[in-house]
C-alpha cells in the first residue's frame, strides 16, 4: 500500500461523502427558529437612541440633563433682564408703593413687534 | 425586490455577515448557513464517530451552539467553518469517552451512499474503498483520526488543523504520518481486493 493508493482510497472517501438527511436539515433549521423565539430582546437589532436620550447619555443621565435645561433658562433670563442700578432699588424701596421694573428694556421690544 | 433576488444576493454575502443578519432575527439567513455547512459537519462527525445517528446528534448540537453564539459572534475573530469543526471534534471527543465500547458494527452503515445511484462498477469499488478507508479510520487513535480526515478527507492546511485541535502545526505533522503509517498497514492486506 502506496501513498499514491492511500490518497485514492481518501479520494473515493470523498466521494463516499456521508450527506445530512432533509430530517436532520429540518431539525436544525427548526433549531434556528426556536433560538430567535427565545431571546428576541438580544436577536433584536439595537435602536438608534433619540437626541434626548443621547444627549442624557453624555451629560450623565436625564434627571442631570434637566438641571442643565433649567440653568441655561436662568442664564437666559439672568442675561437677557438689563441690570437695576442699586440707587434706583432704594428710591424704589422707599417710596410706600413699591413698583419693580424686572425687565425694564421689554417695552421697547415689545413695541417693535408686528 | 423579488424573492428569488433576495435570496440570491443574500446568498453572496459571507458567513459573517449571515450571522449577523441572523443575530438580527434573519430566520432566512439561518436556512442558507445551515446549507453552506450542515453537510461538512455532519460528514466530519460521522467520519470520526462511525455512526449516523449520532454524527446527526453531533451535528445538530453543533449548529444549535452556533445559532447561540450569533448573539456574541465577532466578525473576523474566527473562521466560521473552523470554529464548528472545532466544536465538532469536542462534541465528537465527549461522545468517544463516554462510550463503553467502540460500536464497529455501525460503521458499515457510514459509507452508504446517500443518493440512490445506479450500482456500476466503479461506483461500487468506490463505495468498497470508502468503506476500507472507514474501517481502517476507526482502528487509529482520536487524535490522528482527527488529524488525517481534516486533512487529508476535509482538504485543511496543516496550520487550520493545528487551530482546529489546539495543537501546534508540528503536532498535526506527526499526527497525520502517524495516523497514514497506521491506515497503510491496516489496508496493506486488502490492496488487491481494493483494485489499487
Amino acid at each position: 500500500m502506496t501513498d499514491d493508493d492511500l490518497d485514492g482510497l481518501f479520494a473515493a472517501a470523498r466521494a463516499e461523502a456521508p450527506r445530512p438527511s432533509a430530517a436532520l436539515s429540518a431539525r436544525v433549521i427548526s433549531d434556528a427558529e426556536a433560538a430567535l423565539q427565545a431571546a428576541p430582546a438580544a436577536r433584536r437589532a439595537p435602536e438608534r437612541p433619540g437626541l434626548l436620550a443621547s444627549l442624557a447619555a453624555i451629560f450623565g443621565g436625564g434627571g442631570a440633563l434637566a438641571g442643565m435645561v433649567t440653568a441655561t433658562l436662568a442664564g437666559f433670563w439672568i442675561g437677557f433682564a438689563q441690570p437695576v442700578e442699586l440707587g434706583v432699588m432704594s428710591a424704589v424701596l422707599n417710596t410706600d408703593t413699591a413698583e419693580i421694573d424686572m425687565m425694564p428694556g421689554i417695552d421697547a421690544l415689545l413695541d417693535e413687534a408686528p | 425586490m423579488p424573492r428569488d433576488t433576495a435570496l440570491a444576493e443574500m446568498d453572496a454575502l459571507s458567513d459573517d455577515a449571515l450571522l449577523l443578519l441572523y443575530g438580527r432575527g434573519d430566520a432566512e439567513a439561518a436556512r442558507l448557513l445551515t446549507a453552506r455547512h450542515l453537510g461538512r459537519v455532519y460528514g466530519f462527525a460521522a467520519r470520526l464517530l462511525g455512526d449516523r445517528a449520532e454524527a446527526e446528534d453531533v451535528a445538530q448540537e453543533a449548529m444549535l451552539r452556533l445559532w447561540r453564539a450569533a448573539g456574541v459572534w465577532r466578525a473576523g475573530e474566527a473562521q466560521l467553518s473552523s470554529w464548528l469543526y472545532r466544536v465538532t471534534v469536542n462534541l465528537c471527543t465527549d461522545r468517544q469517552r463516554s462510550r463503553a465500547r467502540r460500536r464497529a458494527e455501525a460503521l458499515d452503515d457510514v459509507a452508504e451512499p446517500a443518493d440512490d445511484r445506479a450500482d456500476t462498477e466503479a461506483a461500487l469499488l468506490s463505495r468498497e474503498r470508502a468503506d476500507a478507508l472507514q474501517s481502517a479510520l476507526a482502528t487509529l487513535p482520536d487524535r490522528q483520526r482527527q488529524a488525517v480526515v481534516l486533512r487529508h478527507i476535509e482538504g485543511l492546511s496543516n496550520p487550520e488543523i493545528a487551530a482546529i485541535l489546539e495543537v501546534g502545526v508540528e503536532a498535526v505533522e506527526s499526527l497525520t504520518a502517524r495516523g497514514k503509517r497506521a491506515l497503510t498497514a491496516a489496508l496493506a492486506g486488502r490492496k488487491a481486493a481494493l483494485g489499487l
